[in-house]
C-alpha cells in the first residue's frame, strides 16, 4: 500500500467542521468538571474503609484494593475478599454500601462481614459457601491513594492542559481537535479510573466516567493516529496500466473507506460503545463481567487491539510520509507511545492481574508521562505549539499555587485559631467562604508574579520581549519608510530568531509594495487585505485558505507557502491596512506562540503608526518638494513671457497668461530681429504642466528662436524645430502657433502647429472669422516628419487679431459644457471696438461666468494685435 | 409533533390531575401495614412483629396482648396473639380477627385466612393461602416461611430455597431469610452454606439471641459442641431467659453425652416456654435423653413434671397418646419388656387416628419415629431383632423425608442401631454404610456411641477371627 500526500479532507465529521468547535469545549469542560469534582472529592472528610471496590459488584462489594494503612488494610481485610456487611446491612453493591456509610461518622468502628475470596457468582441461594468471618473496621477519611493517583492525577491534568493548549491554538485543525479530545479522555481515565474509589454516588458516576473513558480512549487514539501527522490515505486499488481497466469496485470501496474515511471512523467509535453495551447487558442478565486492574476485560482487550493498529498506522507513517518533518513527528510520537504504554501494560494490568499486587503499578504509570511529553514535543517542536510557553506558565501557576496555598493555609489556621468557639467557625461553610475569599487573588498574584518570574527564570525569553518592546519603540521615532521596513525585518528576524522576515508597506498610491531585496513587487491582493484588515492580529498563512475564494488570493499565499512564510502580521492604523509583516519559521523549529503573538501584535500597532506618520511626513516632504518646483516653474513660466510688449508704430499689443495650475504650459513671445522690421510672434502650449512642460516650453521657445533666426518662413522653421523637440521626449508635444508680422508690408506670414486659429475681425465689417487654417495643424513633436505649411494675409487698418490657446475654448462649466469658440467670437466681437485690455477683461468676464465657478481646467494665454 | 397552546393547556392539567391522584393514592392507602385506630396499638403491634422476628415469644405475646387493649379491633393483633397462644385461644381470637374482615386490607385477610386455616388444621387452604400472599406480597417472611417449610416437609428443599431467593431479590436485608435458610442448608448436612448464612443472619442482629442461638443450634446437631455451647451462652447473656437456646444447649450437651446437663437445660427450656402447651416439647427431650442414657430416675423425674403440665381440652388426645407412650417407655426401663411392647402397640392406633387428622391435606404419610424407636428398642432388649429390623429400617430410613433437625436426629439414631444390628449378623459393610452417613451430619452423636463402640468391636473382632 502506497500513502500519498493530498489536501485535508473536508468530509472528515468526527473532529471535522468549524461549528463542532464548541462542542469540543463542551467536551472538555465536562470533562475537566468531573476530574475535578473528583479530586475535590478525594479531599472532603466522608467515612471511608479504605477499600477500592471492583465495579460492577452485585454479589458484594469485591475488594480491588486497599489503600496504604488505610481502615481495611489495619483491619485485615485483603485485596481479592469479598465484603458482604457492613454495620448491620448486607450489601450486594457499590450504592448498598454508600447508604451504609453514610449511615456513620469518621472515627466509628464498625462491623464488616468478610468472604475469604471472590464474591458469589449470581447471590442467589445454593451458591458454593465461603468462609465468612466479622472484622470491626474503624472508618477514616482518608482517601488519597498516596503517590500512585497523586501521580497519575498529576499526568492526566498534564494531558488536559496540553490538549487544550494545542486545540486553543488550532481550534480548526483536526489533528489539534483529535488530540484535545484524546487529552480529555486520559484526564479522565488517569484521574478517574485510576482513582481509588470508595462507594459514594460521585465515585460511581466517577467510576463509570473513567470506564466509559477506558473504552472510548482506544477509538479516539487510534482515530488521532489515522489523522496524525496528516489524514492517512491508502492507493492499493490501481487502473489496471496495460489495459486501463478500472480496478475492481470492491477494492476502491475498501481503499476509501480504509482512507479515514468518516465510515472508518464511525465504525472505530461505534465498536466500543457496543461492547460496553454488551457488557452492561451481560450485568444485567446476572452474567459476571470478566474484570481486569478494576476494569471490564473488554476495555482492556479493545485498548491493546486499537492501540496495536494505531501503532501501526503511525509506524507507517513514520516510515512513509514524504515530507520528512512529519516522518520525525511520527516517529517521536510512535517511540513516545511505545515507552508510555508499554511498561504500564505489564506492570498495571498484566502483574497486577497474574500476582494480585498492585505494588508496582506506580512503576508502569511513570512512564506514561513519555505520552504527552512527547505528543507534545512533536506537536509543538514541528507544528503548533512552544513547549517553553507551557513549561513557563505551568511554573508560574504553579508558584502562584504555592505561595496562595500558603497564604490560604496561614490564614485558615489564623482564623480557625480566632473563631474556633465561635459558631461562625463551627461551620462548614467557614472553609468555603475562605475559599471564596482567596480565588480572587489567583489572578492578581499571577500578573505580579509574571515579571520577577520571568526575570529570574527565564531571562533570554524576557529579553527577547524586551526588545521586542524596545523595538516597538524605536521604530516610532523614524520617519523613513525604506528605514522602517529595513529596521523591522532586520530587527525581528533576528531577535525571534526567524529564517527571514519580509514587509509589504503601504505606499502613496495606497498599494503595498513588497520591500527587502528581493524586486518581485507582488501585491497582496485586496482580498488579502481586506482579511488582513478585518483580523487585525497575525494569522498563520495557512489558516489565510479559509477566508479565500478567489484565485489571487490563494495564489498569493501559496506563493508565501512555498518561500517558507508561516505567519503574517497585519500592520493596520484606524482601519487602514499600512502593511503586512511576512515571517518565516523560527530557526528553532518553534512555532509563534500566544506571546510571540501578542507582542507582534504591540510591534504592529506601533509599526502601523510609524508607517502612517513616515507616509503622512513622506507626504509633507512631497508637497513641500512640488511647492517648491512649482515656484520654480513660475519662474521659469515668467522668465518666458515677455516682460514687456513690442512698440510698433502702427500696432497695439496685449496679453497675458493664466496658468490652470499655478505653472501652466502656456507662453506667447515675440521674437524681434536685430536687422529685420519684421517681429515674430510665438504663442504656445506643451502638453502637461509643471516644471516638466515648463521645462519643456523653455526648449521649445529656445529651439523656435534659433530656428527663428535663421530662417523667416514660418512653415519651415516649424519642420525644423519639429524634428528637435520630437527628439527631446517622445510622449511630451508641443502645440505652437508661430505668426511673422512685417509691419512694412502689413503682411502676417503663419504656421500652426497643434494651435486653434486665431480670430480675425476686420476692419469695418466686424464679423469675426478664423485666419485661413494651413493645410498641417499637427503640434510639434508628435511625430519625426511634418510637413508644415506657411499661410500668409495681409492687414488692413482696424483689424484685431486673438491669439488664444485651448484654455479660452474648452473652458467648461459644471455640466462639462465647453465655452466653445463661437460664444468666445460672439464675445470678441461684441467687444471689438474697446480697448484691447477692456475685451481681453470682457472675453475673461465671459467665460468666467459660463463657467460658474468651476475649477479652471486648462491654462488660458491670449495675445491681442491691433492694427492702428 | 406541534402542539397548540389548548393543547399544551390540557396536557399541563391532565399532568396535574395524575399528580393529584397519584398524592390522593399514596396518602389514602394504608401504609401502616395494620388496620386501627389506635397509634399506640400500632406501636405496641409492631413491637410484638419484631420480638416474634427475633423469637422473643413472650415478649411478643405482651405486645400483642398489649396492642389488643389498645384496640380490641385489631385483628392483626389477634392474630399475633393467636401464633403465640394456645389451641382453644388461638382459635377464638382466629374467630374474632374474622369478624373483623371487612375493615382489613387484603394483605390482613389473608393474613386471618392463613391464620383460620391453620387453626383448621386445613393443610391444603394454608399452604394455599400462603401462596396467594406469597404471589403478592413477595416480601411476607410468614408466607414465604410456611411455603418453604411445606417444601420441605414435601421433600423439596431446593423449592424452598428458590422461594427465600424470591424472598431476597425483592428485600435483600430481610435477615429472617437468612435464618431460614442457614436452617435448611443445616437440615441437609451443608453446615458451610448454613453457617454463611446463620452469619449474615447474625451480622444483621448483632443484638438478638436469636442468631447465635440457630448458630448453636446448627453447631450442637454438626457435633461442633463446645461452640454450640459458647453461641448459646452469649445468646442466653443476651436475654437470658431464651427459652430456644436452653433448648439447644439440651442438645449440645446430649451429643457431648452429658446426660445431666442436658436434661437440665431441657427442663429449662421448658420452664422459659411462652405458653403452657409450649413446656412439653422440652420435657419429652429430656425425657428421651434419661431413657436412652439409662437413667430412669431422671426419666420418672422428667415424667413427673410432664405431668404437672395443664393444657387445654383440645390438647387432650395428644397428652393421652404422650402418657400412654411415656408410660409404656417407663415400663421397658423397669425391665418389664411385654408391658411396654403391650402399652406401645396400643397406643399406636389411637396416635394414627390423630396423625391422620394431622396430616390431611398433606402427602406426608403417619410415620411416628419415637414409637418405633422405643418399640425396637424393647424388642431388641428383649431379643426380638428380627422384630425389631423392620422398625430400625424405617426409622433408619422413614416414609417422610426428615424436614428438621430433631427428625433427622431420629433417622442418625435409627442407622446406628441398624448398623449394630447388621454389623452382629455380619454385615459390616452395611453398617459402615450406615455409620459414614451419619458422619457427614455429625461425626459424634453420644447417644448412638454405643452402637458406633459395637460395631467398631465387630470390626476388630472380625480382624481378630481373619488374624487367628
Amino acid at each position: 500500500m502506497e500513502e500519498v500526500r493530498g489536501p485535508s479532507r473536508p468530509k472528515d465529521i468526527p473532529g471535522g467542521g468549524a461549528s463542532l468547535r464548541g462542542w469540543f469545549y463542551v467536551v472538555g469542560f465536562l470533562g475537566l468538571a468531573i476530574a475535578v469534582a473528583s479530586i475535590a472529592d478525594m479531599f472532603s472528610s466522608r467515612p471511608y474503609d479504605g477499600i477500592v471496590p471492583m465495579p460492577y459488584s452485585r454479589t458484594g462489594i469485591e475488594v480491588r484494593a486497599t489503600t496504604p494503612k488505610g481502615p481495611a488494610a489495619l483491619a485485615g481485610i485483603p485485596a481479592g475478599d469479598c465484603v458482604l456487611g457492613i454495620g448491620t446491612h448486607l450489601v450486594n453493591s457499590i450504592s448498598d454500601a454508600s447508604t451504609e456509610l453514610r449511615k456513620h461518622k469518621v472515627g466509628d468502628t464498625i462491623p464488616y462481614l468478610v468472604r475469604r475470596g471472590p464474591c458469589p457468582q449470581t447471590g442467589r441461594v445454593g451458591e458454593p459457601a465461603g468462609e465468612v468471618r466479622k472484622v470491626p473496621v474503624q472508618l477514616s477519611s482518608e482517601r488519597l491513594g498516596g503517590k500512585t493517583y497523586l501521580y497519575a492525577a498529576v499526568i492526566g491534568f498534564l494531558f488536559f492542559f496540553i490538549g487544550l493548549f494545542v486545540f486553543q491554538k488550532q481550534p480548526e485543525d483536526r489533528s489539534a481537535r483529535i488530540f484535545f479530545l484524546l487529552c480529555v479522555l486520559f484526564l479522565l481515565f488517569f484521574v478517574c479510573r485510576l482513582r481509588p474509589a470508595s462507594y459514594w454516588w460521585i465515585d460511581v458516576f466517577v467510576q463509570n466516567t473513567g470506564t466509559v473513558s477506558l473504552f472510548l480512549l482506544p477509538a479516539v487514539f487510534l482515530h488521532f493516529f489515522l489523522i496524525f501527522p496528516r489524514p492517512k490515505e491508502f492507493r492499493f486499488a490501481h487502473r489496471d496500466e496495460v489495459t486501463g481497466e478500472e480496478p475492481p469496485r470492491w477494492k476502491s470501496r475498501l481503499q476509501e473507506f480504509l482512507s479515514a474515511s468518516p465510515s472508518l471512523l464511525y465504525l472505530l467509535y461505534a465498536v466500543p460503545p457496543m461492547v460496553f453495551l454488551y457488557d452492561v447487558l451481560r450485568q444485567v442478565r446476572g452474567q459476571r463481567v470478566s474484570i481486569l486492574s478494576g476494569a471490564p476485560l473488554s476495555s482492556w482487550a479493545l485498548l491493546g487491539d486499537y492501540l496495536i493498529l494505531g501503532l501501526a498506522s503511525l509506524a507507517h507513517s513514520a516510515f512513509t510520509l514524504p515530507d520528512a518533518r512529519e516522518r520525525r513527528q511520527a516517529f517521536h510520537v510512535f517511540v513516545g507511545t511505545i515507552l508510555g504504554t508499554v511498561p504500564y501494560l505489564f506492570l498495571g494490568i498484566i502483574l497486577p492481574s497474574a500476582f494480585n499486587t498492585d505494588e508496582y503499578v506506580f512503576y508502569g504509570i511513570i512512564p506514561m508521562i513519555l505520552i504527552p511529553l512527547t505528543f507534545a514535543y512533536a506537536i509543538v517542536r514541528f507544528q503548533m505549539l512552544n513547549i517553553r510557553f507551557v513549561v513557563r506558565r505551568t511554573f508560574l501557576y504553579a508558584i502562584t499555587t504555592a505561595i496562595l496555598f500558603g497564604f490560604y493555609a496561614i490564614a485558615i489556621a489564623g482564623a480557625n485559631a480566632l473563631f474556633a468557639r465561635s459558631r461562625p467557625g463551627s461551620s462548614a461553610l467557614f472553609n468555603f467562604g475562605f475559599f471564596l475569599v482567596v480565588l480572587p487573588l489567583f489572578e492578581f498574584l499571577r500578573r505580579r508574579l509574571q515579571t520577577p518570574l520571568d526575570k529570574l527564570f527565564f531571562r533570554d525569553k524576557f529579553d527577547y520581549q524586551t526588545a521586542l518592546l524596545e523595538m516597538s519603540e524605536a521604530i516610532t521615532g523614524e520617519l523613513d519608510l525604506g528605514k522602517i521596513a529595513d529596521y523591522l525585518t532586520a530587527s525581528i528576524a533576528g531577535t525571534m530568531r526567524l529564517e527571514k522576515a519580509s514587509i509589504w508597506l503601504r505606499e502613496r498610491d495606497g498599494w503595498l509594495e513588497r520591500r527587502g531585496r528581493r524586486e518581485d513587487r507582488v501585491p497582496p491582493h485586496a482580498v488579502v487585505r481586506r482579511i488582513l484588515r478585518q483580523e487585525g492580529k497575525p494569522v498563520r498563512v495557512e489558516d489565510l485558505s479559509v477566508y479565500f475564494a478567489d484565485p489571487e488570493s490563494e495564489n498569493f499565499r501559496t506563493r508565501l507557502l512555498e518561500e517558507g512564510f508561516r505567519l503574517v502580521v497585519p500592520l493596520a492604523y484606524r482601519d487602514r491596512l499600512m502593511g503586512i509583516l511576512a515571517l518565516k519559521e523560527k530557526l528553532s523549529g518553534e512555532r509563534f506562540d500566544r506571546d510571540d503573538e501578542a507582542l507582534l501584535s504591540t510591534l504592529a500597532n506601533q509599526s502601523a503608526l510609524a508607517i502612517e506618520t513616515a507616509l503622512l511626513h513622506d507626504e509633507m516632504t512631497r508637497q513641500a518638494e512640488l511647492r517648491r518646483d512649482l515656484e520654480i516653474a513660475r519662474d521659469i513660466q515668467t522668465s518666458l513671457l515677455p516682460r514687456s510688449l513690442p512698440e510698433i508704430p502702427g500696432f497695439s499689443f496685449f496679453g497675458g497668461s493664466l496658468p490652470a495650475k499655478v505653472v501652466g504650459g502656456d507662453f506667447y513671445d515675440f521674437i524681434p530681429f536685430d536687422d529685420d522690421p519684421r517681429l515674430g510672434i510665438v504663442i504656445g502650449d506643451v502638453s502637461g504642466k509643471s516644471v516638466p512642460a515648463s521645462l519643456l516650453m523653455v526648449a521649445a521657445k529656445e529651439i523656435v528662436y534659433s530656428r527663428a533666426l535663421t530662417t523667416r518662413d514660418p512653415g519651415l522653421l516649424f519642420q525644423e524645430s519639429n524634428r528637435r523637440i520630437y527628439s527631446i521626449k517622445r510622449r511630451m508635444f508641443v502645440s505652437l502657433g508661430y505668426f511673422l508680422l512685417d509691419p512694412e508690408s502689413m503682411s502676417l506670414r503663419y504656421s500652426i502647429g497643434g494651435q486653434p486659429l486665431p480670430i480675425l475681425i476686420r476692419a469695418g465689417d466686424g464679423a469675426p472669422t478664423f485666419l485661413e487654417p494651413p493645410e498641417n495643424r499637427l503640434p510639434l513633436g508628435a511625430f519625426r516628419e511634418v510637413p508644415y505649411d506657411t499661410m500668409e494675409m495681409f492687414l488692413r487698418r482696424g483689424d484685431l487679431i486673438f491669439f488664444y490657446t485651448d484654455g479660452f475654448s474648452e473652458a467648461m462649466n459644471p455640466e462639462m459644457d465647453p465655452f466653445g469658440e463661437d460664444r468666445l467670437m460672439a464675445s470678441l466681437a461684441v467687444r471689438s471696438g474697446a480697448s484691447l485690455e477692456d475685451i481681453a477683461q470682457g472675453i475673461l468676464s465671459d467665460i468666467r461666468g459660463h463657467v460658474s465657478g468651476a475649477e479652471q481646467y486648462d491654462d488660458m494665454t491670449f495675445l491681442f494685435l491691433r492694427v492702428e | 409533533m406541534r402542539f397548540g397552546r389548548a393543547g399544551k393547556a390540557v396536557a399541563v392539567v391532565l399532568l396535574l390531575l395524575a399528580a393529584g391522584v397519584a398524592v390522593a393514592v399514596v396518602y389514602t392507602k394504608n401504609t401502616r401495614g395494620a388496620t386501627t385506630s389506635s397509634g399506640e396499638a400500632l406501636q405496641a403491634f409492631r413491637q410484638g412483629l419484631e420480638n416474634e422476628r427475633r423469637f422473643y415469644f413472650k415478649e411478643a405475646r405482651l405486645d400483642f396482648a398489649r396492642a389488643l387493649q389498645l384496640d380490641p379491633q385489631f385483628a392483626m393483633a389477634m392474630i399475633g396473639l393467636a401464633r403465640n397462644s394456645d389451641k382453644e385461644q388461638q382459635i377464638a381470637l382466629t374467630r374474632r380477627a374474622s369478624r373483623e374482615r371487612d375493615r382489613l386490607t387484603e394483605h390482613e385477610r389473608l393474613h386471618v385466612d392463613l391464620q383460620q386455616a391453620m387453626v383448621d388444621m386445613d393443610q391444603k387452604r394454608y399452604v394455599e393461602t400462603a401462596k396467594k400472599i406469597h404471589e403478592k406480597y413477595p416480601n411476607d417472611i410468614r408466607a414465604a416461611m410456611v411455603l418453604a417449610r411445606n417444601q420441605i416437609d414435601t421433600g423439596d428443599p431446593d423449592q424452598a430455597f428458590r422461594i427465600f431467593g424470591e424472598l431476597l431479590a425483592v428485600e435483600p436485608n430481610n435477615a429472617d431469610a437468612y435464618n431460614q435458610i442457614g436452617y435448611y442448608y443445616g437440615y441437609r448436612g451443608d453446615y458451610d452454606r448454613a453457617m454463611e448464612n446463620i452469619k449474615k443472619y447474625q451480622f444483621m442482629a448483632p443484638d438478638q439471641a436469636n442468631p447465635y442461638d440457630s448458630l448453636g443450634e446448627i453447631q450442637a446437631y454438626s457435633g461442633r459442641y463446645d461452640e454450640a455451647i459458647a453461641n448459646c451462652r452469649k445468646a442466653l447473656a443476651l436475654k437470658p431467659d431464651f427459652f430456644e437456646s436452653f433448648n439447644h444447649l439440651g442438645v449440645a450437651y446430649e451429643g457431648k453425652g452429658d446426660v445431666a446437663a442436658a436434661v437440665e437445660n431441657y427442663m429449662r427450656a421448658s420452664q422459659e416456654a411462652a405458653y403452657e402447651t409450649g413446656r412439653i416439647d422440652p420435657l419429652m427431650r429430656a425425657f428421651r435423653v434419661a431413657i436412652v442414657a439409662g437413667n430412669v430416675p431422671l426419666a420418672k423425674q422428667v415424667f413427673q413434671r410432664m405431668a404437672g403440665i395443664t393444657h387445654d381440652k383440645s390438647f387432650d388426645e395428644q397428652f393421652e397418646i404422650g402418657r400412654a407412650l411415656t408410660t409404656a417407655v417407663l415400663a421397658g426401663e423397669e425391665g418389664r419388656l411385654e408391658d411396654a411392647e403391650k402399652g406401645l402397640l396400643a397406643v399406636r392406633p389411637k396416635w394414627e387416628a390423630f396423625a391422620l387428622k394431622q396430616l390431611k391435606g398433606t402427602t406426608r404419610k403417619p410415620y411416628w419415629s419415637t414409637w418405633n424407636f422405643m418399640l425396637a428398642r424393647y424388642r431388641m432388649k428383649a431379643g426380638k431383632v428380627d422384630e425389631a429390623l423392620p422398625l430400625l429400617q424405617e426409622l433408619a430410613n422413614p416414609p417422610n423425608r426428615w424436614s428438621d433437625f430433631e427428625s433427622r436426629r431420629w433417622v442418625y439414631e435409627g442407622r446406628a442401631l441398624l448398623a449394630e444390628v447388621l454389623a452382629r449378623r455380619g454385615d459390616l459393610d452395611g453398617a459402615d454404610k450406615l455409620l459414614a452417613e451419619n458422619h457427614k451430619w455429625n461425626p459424634s452423636w453420644a447417644p448412638s456411641r454405643t452402637s458406633e463402640v459395637a460395631v467398631a468391636q465387630m470390626h476388630r473382632e472380625k480382624v481378630q477371627a481373619a488374624s487367628r
